[in-house]
């Protein structure tokens, strides 16, 4: 059973939301009104109790933003119980309700904005999505408004792992009021007693080590990408990696993706179907033996999971380095400092 | 793409995006774009061009909105496939460029220019459906639209039109202006849709001219200030027929007329759907085309902004020149026009059949009973300008025109049925088929404009931009030598050349600056 509530606002426009349903239908004919329906009684009728509680006057345009969403999101399997895309779920279950004071604002905004983020970090694998979802919860309370909400979900997409979202995000973290600048990115404001101007000089090192900031910089392998598409990975075939115009790139024959990693996560991102040239050869101060030992910027490594590379890439303080028997890229930094 | 994609984010434009090659810099915003469409308002932020917009509306109507699969209004960039069926050779084109169906642009163009359309044609075409969905895109909610239909019927007196005086303040007012009339809402909306305006009484249909034509209402000595607005009228018969004869200056005041096709029987499972499934397009139109009251201010302003080439106007001058001169009709040049004959009450087809001699492939007036308004040729323009901003271009083409024109002119240019040109073999379907016809009129315009070599060697180009550059410090030598050369000009057509529609227009032209020099001339030999 829907509440009163919902069942009222429903009821007032009755031949409009019947016409928008049938619609749908005729577009999409394995739509289930049965499983609409539930969708209306368990993710929809929540939310519009959550915001009567707050703003009885937003129940009726709340009610047909969320009903004309969630019929497009189940439409697109993006929703309900055939969806690949549990987040998307977990975002109509718990931050819709929790978030009802400013969604009662802009209905259609907010809930289609976090469950197209929620697709997003839903749609690359070794992204933290439920430490976004947790975050943005534990923080919203922090943001006023709708605007500067939806900012601190963007720059929590990039410290769960969005990584080719950097350097967009780091020019929204830097409009985040201070003590949300430390909470966004997980940083205890005492730790190490460090001022917001020393916390945004070391975010702009892609590799600093926030943890223990005082650290000795290090050689580290921080992440790997890519996989065998048979396992749910990217490559059909063994990577090689190459630089152009201080960009990193993978490329498996069949397709070529840009390499975007930073201290938060590592993400590829589909560029084509072919690698841009070199324009010159690679020119690094990185030397790798075929026994996996690394020296890189005066700093030594041993890396056994990288012997047997066959191809290594540089940009900026970040290696990409492909192996003989492996579909993975191994992301090699120089962690703490600045790099130098 | 998924089916909610096609229904709610809409139709891709008509100019396609280039293909989405290489490396892109990431945004931030992204992380908010995906499966489910975002807000109007976040659209609006976004700065969704407002041409791209109607485009979008467009699309929607044609996928979604209304069964019209027809494309009448033909683009090519290629010359296009032509198919012929039939003893009579019926063609059928393939346009190679986008196309577009009239039922549905024309009544998007007069949203842009809020102008007045006519939507004709048989009972149960959709003609109040279409303008319904202009009310809807306009932002007003389906039940606003509705309450505001005006339904043209035979017992519909002024006062049902136009409002009501209040009984209190009528039974204490002093004087009129004391009286206080409650109007009706529909006079202050953006969208006015008159429902088979054809069976409203003439009386009243006096009023709703006042309103049409002038944009106010007045009752009790009270006026009442109309916004500017897009009109939607709908006739089963455009030609004056239904309960009452539609007034000449309410028919004068519609801009463009639409007639809605038949339904191609090939649908019909279109509509087998909507009867299973109970969907009325019109309820569901999507938040991302409505567009707000200054949305549709500025629509209209940068449509006005649209360049017209001046070689385009040149035709259109060339074309328009064609119809108003009718050599019977005066003794006098100037007053060689069909309108002296009307004025006179002179039966035209009398008159005309003393006119002999004339090429009737060239001398396109004799298919007219009159020649263009003013207000026509305003109109036109105003259209054409719209039709190349829909399309995205900063200037009209000639396509632009020569699709737009007959619908402009469809209800202005009034055809002489009974001339000679009809009655040639394969012309017949001329007299009911207007667009062809006035397309027809269009293209052999062009074809004797482009013989005659006027888009090269104007005779009256060099006079006007002398005229153009103004008077001031030309001295008593040059004005005489410019008096020389239009006598010399006039003189040259004068020896033995018919007189056609377009050669009057720059016969009296020439008249005209020969008057401005030679009243130029006495001044300054007074001034001496």
């Amino acid at each position: 059973m829907i509440s009163p509530v919902l069942a009222d606002a429903l009821a007032r426009h009755r031949e409009r939301y019947n016409a928008r349903f049938a619609f749908a239908r005729r577009l999409n004919r394995r739509l289930d009104p049965e499983v609409f329906s539930r969708i209306l009684r368990e993710r929809v009728d929540p939310v519009i109790r959550a915001i009567h509680e707050t703003e009885p006057a937003a129940v009726e345009p709340a009610t047909a933003a969320l009903y004309d969403l969630s019929l497009e999101l189940l439409s697109a399997d993006c929703l309900g119980p055939s969806s690949r895309y549990p987040l998307v779920d977990e975002v109509w279950r718990r931050a819709l309700p929790a978030l009802a004071d400013r969604l009662a604002v802009a209905p259609r905004r907010l809930a289609a904005a976090l469950s197209n983020a929620a697709y997003h970090l839903s749609l690359e694998p070794r992204v933290r999505g439920t430490l976004w979802l947790d975050s943005l919860l534990a923080l919203a309370a922090q943001c006023p408004g709708v605007d500067s909400l939806l900012e601190l979900g963007q720059v929590l997409a990039w410290r769960c792992g969005l990584a080719h979202l950097r350097t967009s995000a780091l020019g929204v973290w830097q409009s985040l009021p201070a003590e949300l600048q430390f909470a966004a990115v997980g940083v205890p404001r005492w730790q190490g007693r460090m001022t917001p101007e020393e916390l945004a000089d070391r975010l702009r090192y892609p590799w600093p080590n926030l943890e223990n900031p005082a650290a000795e910089p290090h050689l580290a392998i921080m992440a790997r990408v890519g996989g065998f598409r048979g396992f749910g990975g990217k490559f059909v075939t063994r990577p090689a990696v190459r630089t152009a115009d201080g960009c990193l790139y993978a490329h498996d024959g069949e397709c070529c993706w840009t390499i975007h990693a930073d201290c938060f996560g590592a993400t590829l991102q589909r560029f084509g179907p072919d690698p841009p040239p070199e324009r010159s050869a690679p020119t690094d101060a990185a030397t790798l033996s075929r026994r996996g030992e690394m020296v890189w910027n005066g700093r030594r490594g041993n890396f056994p999971l990288l012997r047997e590379w066959t191809s290594r890439a540089v940009a900026g303080p970040t290696l990409a380095v492909a192996v003989a028997r492996s579909y993975w890229i191994h992301i090699v930094a120089v962690v703490g400092g600045d790099g130098a | 793409m998924s089916t909610m994609d096609r229904f709610q984010q809409l139709s891709e434009a008509p100019t396609n995006p280039p293909a989405e090659t290489g490396r892109r810099e990431f945004d931030v915003a992204d992380l908010y774009q995906g499966p489910a469409s975002a807000a109007t308002e976040a659209k609006a932020a976004a700065g969704v061009a407002l041409d791209e917009k109607l485009r979008q509306a467009y699309f929607w109507i044609t996928n979604h909105g209304i069964i019209s699969p027809y494309y009448d209004i033909e683009y090519n960039d290629t010359p296009p496939p032509v198919y012929r069926f039939g003893d009579r050779k019926v063609e059928v084109t393939l346009p190679s460029a986008q196309s577009y169906s009239s039922y549905v642009l024309l009544p998007l163009l007069n949203l842009v220019t809020r102008r007045r359309c006519l939507l004709v044609g048989g009972p149960g075409r959709g003609k109040t459906a279409i303008a319904i969905i202009m009310g809807v895109l306009s932002g007003y909610s389906l039940r606003e639209i509705k309450r505001s239909i005006q339904h043209g019927q035979p017992q519909m007196t002024i006062a049902d039109l136009l409002g009501n005086p209040l009984p209190a303040t009528l039974v204490s007012a002093q004087s009129m202006d004391e009286v206080k009339i409650a109007w009706r809402k529909w006079l202050g909306m953006r969208i006015k849709i008159i429902d088979e305006y054809n069976r409203i009484p003439t009386r009243t249909q006096s009023a709703l001219l006042t309103v049409m034509a002038d944009n106010y209402a007045e009752m009790y000595d009270q006026i009442y200030e109309c916004p500017a607005a897009a009109w939607y009228l709908t006739a089963n018969d455009e030609a004056g027929g239904g309960t009452y004869q539609v007034i000449e200056a309410l028919r004068d005041r519609i801009d463009v007329v639409v007639q809605a096709l038949h339904f191609n029987t090939r649908f019909l499972h279109e509509l087998l759907l909507r009867v299973e499934e109970g969907f009325r397009p019109e309820e569901i139109v999507p938040e991302q085309i409505v567009f707000t009251g200054e949305e549709l201010s500025r629509m209209e302003a940068a449509a006005r902004r649209v360049r017209l080439p001046q070689d385009l106007r040149r035709r259109l001058e060339f074309f328009a020149s064609n119809f108003e001169f009718f050599e019977p009709a005066a003794r006098q040049m100037e007053y060689m026009t069909k309108d002296t004959v009307k004025l006179a009450g002179v039966e035209f087809g009398t008159l005309a059949q003393t006119e002999t001699g004339k090429d009737a492939g060239i001398d396109l007036g004799r298919q007219t009973l009159n020649g263009l308004s003013v207000r026509a040729l305003m109109t036109s323009l105003v259209f054409v300008k719209a039709m190349a901003w829909f399309r995205g271009a900063t200037e009209v083409s000639f396509e632009d025109l020569r699709q737009i024109l007959p619908f402009v002119l469809y209800d202005k240019l009034v055809q002489y049925a009974d001339a000679p040109f009809f009655e040639q073999e394969g012309h017949a379907a001329y007299r009911s088929d207007r667009v062809s016809w006035l397309r027809m009129l269009f293209d052999r315009s062009c074809q004797e404009f482009e013989r005659l070599n006027l888009d090269r060697e104007d005779a009256l180009d060099p006079l006007d931009a002398q005229f153009e550059a103004g008077l001031d410090g030309v001295n008593e030598k040059e004005v005489r030598r410019r008096l020389t050369r239009i006598e010399r000009t006039l003189n040259e057509w004068s020896q033995g050349r018919k007189l056609y529609g377009h050669m009057f227009d720059d016969i009296l032209k020439l008249k005209y600056y020969h008057q401005r020099y030679t009243n130029y001339l006495r001044w300054l030999l007074w001034k001496k």
